[in-house]
This record gives C-alpha cells, sequence and structure tokens, in this order.
C-alpha cells in the first residue's frame, strides 16, 4: 500500500465532517439577514494577481502567499481576501451610487508550520459602499448586532477602536514607526521609556503613558474625554460615543483606544467582536475610505469579515464548557 | 483565574523573585517536584514550559500571560500578542562572537554562522548588507567556531565566560535582550482587571528591585 495516499499536504485543513450542519445553519442564517438587508451576494475569483496585492497592501507579508507562474510567466496568487475584488468591481462598472456586496468562501494564507493554525480560512462578509459618515456605521453595525444572536454565544464584546485617534496621534507623536509598534503591543515600559527619552508636552505624555490600560468599558472613555485638550483626539473619541450611544451598545462592550489599524487602508471606524471561547477576534472590520482610490475612484466603504472558523469552535468549546 | 507560563529555568527562578516581593504565593512553585502545572493561594495557575512553548499557548490562549526571553520573541514569527511588561530580569545581549582575527579577516566565501537564532541572524547580516551561511546549532553554540564549522556565532552573551574560556570574544553588540510579560489579546479584553493588577505589582517589585 501506497502510505503517501494517506497523507495531505501541511496546509491543508483535512476533511470537515463534524461539525459541518452547525457551519451550514450559521452560514444560512447568515445569508438570510444579509439578502433581507439587500445585499447581494458575490462570487469572486480563486485567482489574482501577486503584483495587485501587493500595490494596494504595500506591508503585505508576500509568503503568507499561496502562488504560482501563469502561462504568460506572471506570478498568480489564490484568494487572499474578499475586499480587493468587490472594490474592483464597483469601480469598473462604474457603479456610482451606494452598492451593497455579501460574500461567503475560502480565502487562503500560509500560516507558519506546525502551530496548529490554519492556512484555509473559510470567511463571511459584506462591504456597504458609497454611504458615507456616520450612517455607514450605523447600517453596518446594526447588521453586525442582529447577526450576533445567530451563534448562540454569550458574553460576545464588541470593540470599537478609531484610525482616525491613532492618525493624530502619530501626528502629535511622530517617529510613527516606533510609536505604532509600541501602542500595538500595548507596551507599558516602552511607551514610558518613549515618552521620557522625547520631547512631549506633558499633558501628551501622560495619556500616551496610559493608553495600554484605556481598553475599557464607556466610563472608561467618558472619563479620559475630560482629560484631553486636541480638538481631532476629542472628535474621534466623540465620534465611538456617538456611535455606542446611537446603536445602544452595552456595557460590556469595549473601546480600545490604542488601536493600531491592521490595513494601512482603514480611515475611521474599526470594529471587532471577541468570544471569551476563542483566542482571536471572530469578526473584524471598519471603514475603509482610501481604499477605493487605489482603483482611482474616491468611495467611501466599510466592511466587516467573519471568521467563521473561529466562530465555530467558539461554539464548540462553549457548548463543552456549558455541558 | 488567571493563568501563566512561565519559561522553565533561570527565568522561573527570577520571576519567582519579583512574584515574592510582590507578596504572592510562591510556595507552590518553590516546592514542585515534577508537575508541569500547579495553582498558587493568590487564584493563579501556572504552567512551566520551554520559551518557545510559551508563545504557542498564550498563541492558542491556553493561558492569558506569557513570561518569556525577548530573544525568543524576536526569533518567534508570531507576534499577535500584547508585550505590556519589560521585567527587566534574565538581562543579556546578543552579539556576534569569534576568534579576534575575524575583526579584519577577509573572507573571499560566504561567512559561516552557528546560532540557535536563524531569524535574528539573518536579519542582522542582512543589515550589513551582507550574504552568509547558517548553521542552527542546539546547544553550545561555541562549538562552532571552537571546532572548526563556522566562522562565529551569534548568539546571546550573559557574563562572557563560556566566551572567553573558548577563547572567542564579542565582535560587535545586536541588541539587548531581558524577560518580558505577554498577554493574549482576547485573554485582555475579558480579564483587564486581574491581568492589570497583576502587571501593576510586577512592575512595582521590580522597581524596588
Amino acid at each position: 500500500m501506497e502510505t503517501f495516499k494517506f497523507a495531505i499536504p501541511e496546509e491543508s485543513n483535512g476533511i470537515i465532517i463534524e461539525n459541518v450542519s452547525k457551519l451550514r445553519e450559521i452560514e444560512g442564517k447568515l445569508r438570510e439577514l444579509l439578502y433581507k438587508e439587500n445585499y447581494a451576494e458575490t462570487i469572486v475569483p480563486t485567482f489574482e494577481y501577486v503584483e495587485l496585492y501587493k500595490s494596494i497592501y504595500k506591508n503585505i507579508d508576500e509568503s503568507t502567499l499561496f502562488k504560482y507562474v501563469s502561462k504568460d510567466g506572471k506570478d498568480i496568487a489564490l484568494r487572499w481576501d474578499f475586499t480587493i475584488p468587490i472594490a474592483r468591481h464597483y469601480v469598473s462598472q462604474q457603479i456610482n451610487k451606494i452598492a451593497r456586496y455579501c460574500y461567503f468562501g475560502k480565502i487562503y494564507r500560509k500560516e507558519r508550520q506546525h502551530k496548529g493554525k490554519s492556512s484555509e480560512i473559510y470567511q463571511a462578509g459584506f462591504e456597504l459602499i458609497g454611504k458615507k459618515g456616520i450612517e455607514g456605521e450605523i447600517e453596518s453595525l446594526s447588521i453586525m448586532q442582529k447577526s450576533l444572536p445567530i451563534f448562540g454565544l454569550k458574553d460576545l464584546k464588541i470593540e470599537l477602536g478609531s484610525a482616525s485617534l491613532y492618525k493624530r496621534l502619530c501626528e502629535l507623536v511622530g517617529d510613527k514607526e516606533t510609536f505604532s509598534n509600541l501602542i500595538l503591543q500595548k507596551n507599558i515600559s516602552g511607551l514610558k521609556n518613549f515618552v521620557e527619552e522625547r520631547n512631549i508636552e506633558q499633558k501628551l505624555g501622560e495619556f500616551i503613558v496610559k493608553l495600554p490600560r484605556l481598553n475599557g468599558d464607556i466610563d472608561m472613555l467618558i472619563q479620559i474625554m475630560s482629560t484631553i485638550h486636541d480638538k481631532e483626539l476629542l472628535d474621534s473619541m466623540n465620534e465611538l460615543k456617538t456611535l455606542y450611544e446611537k446603536m445602544n451598545m452595552k456595557n460590556q462592550d469595549l473601546f480600545d483606544l490604542a488601536f493600531v489599524p491592521n490595513m494601512e487602508y482603514y480611515t475611521g471606524i474599526v470594529f471587532k467582536v471577541y468570544s471569551q471561547y476563542s483566542s482571536e477576534a471572530i469578526i473584524s472590520g471598519g471603514r475603509y475610505d482610501a481604499l477605493y482610490g487605489s482603483f482611482g475612484k474616491e468611495t467611501p466603504a466599510i466592511g466587516m469579515a467573519y471568521y467563521l472558523d473561529n466562530i465555530l469552535k467558539a461554539i464548540e468549546r462553549a457548548g463543552e464548557k456549558n455541558g | 483565574m488567571v493563568k501563566i507560563a512561565i519559561t522553565k529555568g533561570r527565568i522561573e527562578k527570577q520571576v519567582c523573585e519579583l512574584l515574592k516581593k510582590a507578596n504572592y504565593d510562591i510556595e507552590p512553585i518553590i516546592n514542585k517536584k515534577r508537575e508541569l502545572k500547579i495553582k498558587t493561594k493568590d487564584g493563579i495557575e501556572m504552567i512551566f514550559a520551554k520559551a518557545n512553548d510559551v508563545i504557542t499557548f498564550v498563541e492558542h490562549r491556553i493561558v492569558d500571560i506569557g513570561i518569556v526571553g525577548s530573544d525568543t520573541l524576536m526569533e518567534n514569527e508570531y507576534k499577535d500578542y500584547y508585550e505590556m511588561l519589560d521585567l527587566e530580569i534574565g538581562k543579556c545581549t546578543f552579539a556576534i562572537c569569534s576568534y579576534p582575527e575575524y575583526k579584519n579577516k577577509k573572507f573571499n566565501r560566504r561567512k559561516i554562522i552557528a546560532t540557535k537564532y536563524p531569524n535574528i541572524a539573518k536579519t542582522y547580516f542582512k543589515n550589513k548588507k551582507q550574504d552568509v551561511e547558517i548553521i542552527k546549532l542546539e546547544g553550545s553554540v561555541e562549538l562552532g567556531p571552537v571546532v572548526g564549522l563556522t566562522d562565529a556565532i551569534i548568539d546571546i552573551v550573559e557574563t562572557g565566560s563560556t566566551i572567553r574560556a573558548n577563547g572567542l570574544e564579542i565582535i560587535e553588540n545586536i541588541c539587548d535582550v531581558s524577560t518580558k510579560l505577554i498577554v493574549n489579546k482576547v485573554s485582555l479584553k475579558y480579564k483587564k482587571e486581574e491581568i492589570l493588577k497583576l502587571i501593576d505589582s510586577l512592575e512595582r517589585s521590580k522597581i524596588d528591585n
């Protein structure tokens, strides 16, 4: 018997049987909700030019791409995300009005070997294109809120952050790279040294040193706002507060004032949803008004991705814990 | 309950000192024999593991907090955690070490470097605009030049006595190394008070150190 027939490549997820019906049930309910909200389902290409990803995601880690060389000698990658093909479609079709799309499918990102990580990531998500300002945030957040009961997970936390707050902080502080790394890590020791070593105005310095701790509830946000004098910082925080109030968010929901966008294209509000049964966020998204510009047409947009593998795992764990 | 993974050995002992100063119960750590997992009176669950595994346990949220050297953090590709506190223990330096003649030696081939940290070594030489061959050794990296397998080593140097005892010297310091406290991102969302309480206590006893 040829034993290789029983091995699968390291990158492969293997066959899934156990929770498929649960996955389809969640997916079905999400689809039903998104259809009802007028989000048109898209099926996007599996193969894209590597060049495309590199020109839009300047910091993309190329080693995460599954690549091959096409017959005309171009580097091709397996689908790395859903946001780019949808943006390209919108711009190339000259749609010019508010558009709503959703998607379900896998993206492929090579993970480190033997770390218990998956390179096939099953996502659902939606993109709201052309809707400016808080109306866009409200529409997308309310869909997300409506979708949460589908998972039947208790103690979910929605977290709001702000890319504009982060950008303003970088402006005020300078040395964006070092500073970004430190707040990304919520590095208490590092930020203390950073402020001591530089000539930073005292009040701002105190705020920066506190940043790692500023990952809390609405009371924390209101308290910290009373100590801030910079108009732009205050505007960004006000935006978070307004959204919290308009969305009737709950006491358990969070703000992360030390949020660092993982994609350069995020411009405004960013959201994540956490479950205590998952080691990573289960939903992630935000406003990314800067992306469409790279296709030559400035358009406001908001998107959100559901990490269905993480959600499924969380449901499974919650079931084990609560019997 | 907060769960912590601590790097076994030297770091474990030094963390114990810090915890003791901060009035935490450390009896179960001192009295443990072969158990890998213990609970303290303060309601902290601890596991003891090798440095790389500490990161893996934090990554999968088996534990909320990991205590691990920055050498291992730098070498590891996984970075999706909060690196909240520098415990300033286990301090040492990353350095390139070799025989004194290495400095002025002309190589008309690629240099060969022994190290336990291939990623750090690669980055160091890339920044020097040099291409080298890296050979990974798992222990007593000094053997590389001593047995004539490699031209130099990149390793952490604490007192430098092993280096000197083998006729080697530090050619250049690369960066400082110390022990860090890392936190799983989701853990901070759910156990912020407990985690910050521990961080604050450790920070205070660190300053008294």
